[in-house]
């Protein structure tokens, strides 16, 4: 008789716990936090004009950051952080020594980005680095919003120091070399272009 | 009177019980199961996208760090989606009329979003910080797996509660309680 009454318990006994009491309390709970009344990212807004939720600074607003960071200190730290962000945001087109030889210079076609270890760039003040990278020049798009102030700051200081460096590294000779080698094929360009006309 | 349940029933009742409990349990098991494939989590799956971009040929081909296009993942909660001016400057000549660019030029000339397919999807409840991630030693590879390596990204690892406590507690033991993620 207890045998049989075994599984019969058993089944009672899970029914209860499952029953205990009415979970509307925690389910309301849970969706609230599973559908949170906020704005998910990038999610669109009916409330602005432009219908984003996430919206720009006025134009022309200039962060508190930036007013701060003017005259800088040329810091070994300064140029560690410079040399971190141009191989990010610079070396992709420049090359990784600065001389214009990179892949993306290689496939981009004319005009391409120029080296900046040129003789003509070399007088330049670093002030000028900084307002390149800042609005951009030519095919060059402004890096305001990848870089701050001070990290452009860091930038220029970083490209100024290359540009008075007259040893070279492994990635100087592999960037020069390959910046000779698209030179090589521009010329050859040309020359063809001249040819048929 | 002859008896309605032959001797054999007494067996039949107590098996039918213990498989109805059985089958219970296992159906809750079997959910939980089910829930950690990669087919409940959208793991493995290729995201179709307005612009197939290729990670492949701008990431390994043309060795473009993450960052330059995902600019804001060293300090914001989010990586960021590259604005559309990001693809001109170099495709001003190269791709630039084909079709599979023409939601790009179209973007920018209405100067109107591109709507991205979202790979990587967690719960409202769930804040994840991207910036605090990366500076400190998590790799973008370590959660998106080899992106570099995808013609169309998809979803590389689970994403399931499991899968972040696990990292949680080998690396960050003091950030495993409930609301270092949830609020």
């Amino acid at each position: 008789m207890t045998a049989s009454r075994a599984p019969l318990l058993l089944t009672a006994c899970s029914l209860v716990i499952s029953c205990r009491g009415s979970h509307e309390r925690e389910r309301a709970d849970f969706e609230r936090m599973r559908l949170q009344q906020r704005y998910t990212l990038y999610a669109a807004s009916p409330s602005f004009a432009n219908g984003q939720s996430m919206q720009s600074p006025p134009a022309g607003t200039v962060s508190r950051e930036a007013l701060a960071t003017v005259p800088i200190v040329v810091t070994p730290q300064l140029l560690a952080r410079g040399k971190d962000r141009f191989t990010i945001y610079c070396a992709v087109c420049h090359g990784a020594g600065g001389f214009g030889g990179s892949l993306v210079a290689e496939n981009m076609g004319q005009p391409r980005p120029p080296s900046l270890r040129s003789q003509a760039l070399l007088t330049r003040p670093v002030e000028y680095i900084f307002t390149v990278a800042t609005a951009g020049k030519g095919r060059m798009p402004a890096y305001a919003p990848q870089l701050t102030a001070s990290d452009r700051w860091a930038v220029a200081s970083y490209v100024h120091a290359l540009q008075s460096d007259t040893t070279r590294s492994t990635d100087d000779v592999k960037d020069s070399l390959m910046a000779e080698q698209i030179a090589r094929i521009d010329s050859a360009a040309a020359a063809a272009a001249a040819r048929r006309r | 009177m002859a008896a309605i349940f032959p001797p054999w029933a007494n067996v039949a009742a107590r098996a039918s019980l213990i498989a109805g409990v059985c089958a219970l349990g296992g159906l809750a098991v079997g959910v939980m199961a089910w829930a950690r494939t990669p087919n409940a989590t959208r793991r493995y799956q290729p995201v179709s996208q307005p612009v197939p971009f290729d990670h492949r040929v701008h990431v390994a081909g043309e060795h473009i760090d993450c960052r330059y296009c995902h600019f804001s993942v060293e300090r914001s909660s989010t990586a960021g989606i590259p604005p559309s001016t990001t693809c001109v400057p170099c495709h001003s000549t190269t791709w630039l009329t084909s079709a599979t660019l023409a939601p790009v030029v179209k973007s920018v000339e209405t100067n109107t979003p591109l709507r991205w397919n979202r790979v990587t999807a967690l719960p409202g409840f769930v804040y994840f910080n991207h910036a605090v991630h990366v500076n400190n030693g998590v790799h973008c590879e370590t959660c998106h797996g080899r992106v570099d390596r995808m013609a169309a990204v998809y979803q590389a690892e689970p994403l399931t509660m499991n899968w972040c406590v696990s990292c949680h507690r080998a690396r960050a033991p003091r950030l495993t309680n409930c609301s270092t993620c949830h609020r």
